[in-house]
């Protein structure tokens, strides 16, 4: 590009010069006499320096928009100078003979013609070189950025690379539109690609750009990844498609409109500040249990790929824990228990307890069976996860009794649960939650009279925040209950519970707000892959709002979305006609009115 | 300038007074019919909700990345413009109009106007179906873009007509002056597109970005989404002043010869 420049530089720089001794001749040109037409090629001298004047000035005006205003202005001082040079001498020597006259007032003209469009191409060169903001008159302001993006990108100093992978040619576009914005705000150090995953063209960018981040491959709807930095300094961050937005479906009452909030802005500023400030929080994984594998992503096989992909994005360094030869180390401040298919040996479950004594956050999921080595610990906050299999005959998944099928946000308002409205989270084969100490006396959770109560401390308040059908049964053998429905026990059962932990009133009398302590979720296979792609997304999205809520505080800065509305015309084909040819007859019938009566007039 | 408004009201009747200008209204009216009832279709259709445009832009889908439309503005423009200097010259009526006590520039600025009203006017066969559409089809459209691609389209149609003056003052002949300016409404519309898009894909985007600056389609596709660019309306309203300072010239030496 700097060679090309450098190129183009000579020419416009030769031209230049050309113009200067053009101009330079034909005022050298000795003037006629009066009475006497003009000597030999004076017109002709006259033109060319006209023409390469305001040769000079154009490319006076490309050199200002492909480079900068600085480097056009020694050529539109010589491109102006000379025709200005050229009318005030062509001035005097008006009246030196008619045919002169005329020819003077042919070019006066002409060269006036190209000072003024000389001057209006410098003022777009200027208006397109620093006016860069056009107005948004949107009503969801689509196309501004709030004051936290603009002052997040504003304030980079490394260069910041968004990669935009397309799930198809016309995907992409809203996220594109975004991005643009932030480009528009740093052009300098922020730049834009964009990939079609599946095209043969960008199959190899692809593919070396999945062996830099192979997050990437989690991208099949489309998706943005996100580079800060440079050289070995290099950090990455992938966020797909089904993050930046929300879809509502149509609701019966309006199924010709179409929600979709956008929360692309939000998710992308916190991502560019969270890169920004370098700091990760730690989050621990427990393994050693045949768990599901953190790294896979391939929703065929088990694997918690599309998780931990979640929680990278939203800030999280993510790490795998082994209690079995240490403790829990004091950098991690939350950890989750997903889905263990053995159980935790005594030592284990002793550290969990060390790490819950000294104020650490807990999630568990696991199932009614296998059993998890848990219900003793678990009871010390008042919390059991019966060894009972629960289906549901009415809401599951693929007629697939076992994968129970719970909609969001319940009865129960949690903040965990609150955002996820008209949304459906899946249960892979779930067990009970039962509640246990005051809770249950309350009679504010289910009870099972064939299991003794044995409450944990006091302080630790369990709450069920999701809860199957009535229509659900539980069994603690599904193939005998077969053929014995008292086998069963009717629902609704509890598979999402929050403890929280209360305080003492301090010195004003008034109880401080709990604190969050754990998230207990009943289906051990809940954050495995598959799962979270039938369930399309809700299962991520109350595994991430459980994350949130443990720690107090959002992943998000809090940039409101933008919800765009889309409605479809709803009629039948009668309706549509009708919509059609009525303005259209009436147009007509205007037009030929007018034309008639004008016709009748001018007859008059 | 006091007697632009006379002389703007002489250029109305000339147009409105002859049968082509209705010809060319019918003629608009059945392109917006066209471009309406796709709309439509376009609205109606569940798909739409999945795709980039479509019911995010209804705006465009109707005018900016409409053919129709474009196409229609193409024939329109140097039909309507280009009797207004050269049918003057062939009938020998200029010579009247110019020993008047009128100035060049304001015979020119009353005819350019004359043909910006024309065009408005015309507009307004595409206008005719949003309110249908608003309350009839009971199908909201945002107001912010529908300012923005008014604008649009009326700085556009001003630079438009100014050309097709300029060029039906530079010759005698209307249908040089028709082809003259439909030429350069084509390159303004297509060449400046298709230059843009080969710039970009080839990766030179800092001379896209100056190209795309002057694709005329461009800038409407970027009014029809909601955004209002003065640049372009500067631009736009750099071209109509220049096209008429030139018009005027090129009457002021005819006059003088």
């Amino acid at each position: 590009m700097t060679g090309i420049f450098q190129k183009g530089m000579f020419w416009v720089a030769g031209l230049a010069a050309a113009s200067l001794a053009a101009t330079i001749m034909s005022l050298r040109d000795k003037p006629p006499v009066e009475g006497e037409d003009p000597p030999e090629g004076f017109v002709k001298r006259l033109s060319i320096a006209a023409l390469l004047a305001l040769a000079t000035i154009i490319a006076g005006a490309c050199v200002a928009a492909i480079r900068s205003p600085a480097w056009s202005a020694p050529l539109f001082f010589v491109g102006f100078g000379g025709i200005l040079a050229l009318t005030a001498r062509n001035r005097r020597l008006r009246h030196a003979s008619p045919v002169l006259r005329r020819i003077v007032d042919l070019a006066d003209a002409t060269l006036t013609a190209i000072l003024i469009a000389g001057v209006l191409m410098l003022a777009n060169a200027l208006a397109f070189s620093y006016g860069e903001r056009p107005f948004d008159l949107t009503s969801e302001g689509a196309f501004t950025l709030s004051s936290q993006s603009e002052s997040a990108v504003r304030s980079l100093k490394r260069p910041l690379k968004f990669t935009i992978v397309l799930a198809s040619a016309n995907a992409g576009a809203r996220a594109g539109q975004l991005l643009e914005l932030y480009k528009r705000i740093n052009p300098k150090n922020v730049s834009i690609e964009s990939i079609e995953r599946y095209s043969a063209k960008d199959r190899l960018k692809f593919d070396d750009l999945k062996k830099l981040v192979p997050d990437v491959a989690t991208t099949q709807g489309g998706g943005v990844v996100i580079e800060f930095g440079e050289g070995k300094a290099i950090e990455r961050v992938v966020v797909r498609d089904a993050e930046l937005f929300e879809r509502s479906d149509p609701s019966a009452s309006a199924p010709s409109v179409n929600e979709s909030t956008f929360r692309g802005e939000d998710v992308i500023t916190s991502a560019i500040l969270r890169l920004e400030r370098g700091k990760r929080r730690n989050i621990g994984f427990v393994v050693g249990h045949g768990e599901s594998a953190l790294e896979s992503m391939d929703p065929r096989l088990e694997g918690l790929g599309l998780f931990r992909s979640r929680l990278e994005v939203t800030g999280f360094q993510v790490a795998s824990l082994s209690l079995l030869t240490e403790d829990v180390p004091a950098e991690f401040p939350l950890l989750v228990v997903a889905g263990p298919k053995k159980p935790f040996a005594t030592i284990e479950v002793n550290r969990l307890r060390q790490f819950m004594l000294r104020g650490g956050r807990l999630i568990v999921i696991i199932s009614g069976t296998p059993r998890a080595g848990l219900d003793e610990f678990l009871a010390e906050y008042n919390i059991a996860v019966d060894p009972r299999i629960v289906i549901d005959p009415r809401m599951n998944l693929m007629s697939n009794m076992n994968w129970v099928v719970v909609q969001t946000p319940g009865d129960v308002k949690h903040p965990i649960v609150s955002a996820l409205t008209n949304a459906y989270a899946a249960f892979p084969i779930p067990g009970p939650i039962r509640l246990l100490g005051a809770e249950a006396e309350a009679g504010r959770a289910p009870r099972d009279p064939n299991r003794p109560e044995t409450p944990g401390n006091p302080r630790f308040k369990p709450l069920a925040i999701l809860q199957t059908s009535r229509f659900a049964r539980s069994t603690e053998n599904l193939n005998a209950a077969r053929n014995d429905p008292n086998a069963f026990q009717s629902g609704p059962f509890a598979v999402v519970a929050a403890v929280s932990e209360t305080k003492d009133p301090g010195e004003s009398g008034k109880a401080p707000e709990p604190d969050p302590r754990m998230v207990v979720i009943s289906s051990a296979y809940f954050p495995d892959n598959l799962t979270i792609i039938q369930s399309g997304e809700t299962n991520l999205d109350l595994l991430s709002n459980s994350v949130n809520w443990l720690r107090g505080e959002s992943e998000l800065v809090g940039i409101a979305p933008k919800t765009h509305v889309s409605r479809l015309i709803v009629g039948d084909s009668v309706f549509k006609n009708r919509l059609v040819a009525v303005p259209t007859i009436l147009s007509l019938a205007v037009i030929v009115c007018a034309g008639i009566f004008t016709y009748l007039s001018r007859r008059e | 300038m006091r007697h632009i408004p006379a002389l703007l009201k002489r250029e109305l009747a000339a147009y409105f007074l002859s049968p082509m200008a209705y010809l060319v209204l019918i003629g608009f009216q059945i392109i917006a019919w066209l471009n309406f009832w796709q709309l439509v279709q376009l609205l109606s259709d569940p798909r739409s909700a999945f795709t980039s445009s479509g019911l995010r832009d209804p705006l465009n889908s109707y005018i900016a990345d409409s053919p129709g439309f474009w196409i229609a503005v193409l024939v329109a423009i140097p039909a309507l413009t280009m009797r207004i200097f050269a049918e003057e010259r062939r009938s020998g009526t200029i010579e009247t109009l110019l020993t008047l006590p009128v100035t060049e520039t304001e015979v020119v600025i009353a005819k350019w106007a004359g043909g910006v009203i024309v065009y408005l006017i015309l507009l307004m066969t595409f206008v005719v179906y949003l309110p249908f559409l608003v309350i009839y089809g009971k199908y909201p459209i945002d107001s912010g873009p529908m300012i923005s691609v008014g604008l649009g389209l009326v700085t556009l149609g001003m630079m438009f007509v100014s050309i097709g003056v300029l060029f039906s003052a530079a010759t005698r002949n209307q249908i040089v002056a028709a082809i003259s300016t439909f030429v350069v409404l084509f390159l303004l519309l297509l060449m400046t597109s298709i230059a843009y898009q080969q710039f970009e894909a080839a990766g030179n985007t800092r001379v896209a970005e100056a190209l795309r600056h002057f694709s005329v389609i461009a800038q409407l596709h970027q009014c029809g989404q909601g955004l209002l660019d003065i640049r372009y309306l500067v631009l736009h309203l750099s071209v109509t002043a220049l096209a008429l300072f030139v018009t005027v010239k090129i009457v002021e030496l005819g006059r003088d010869a």
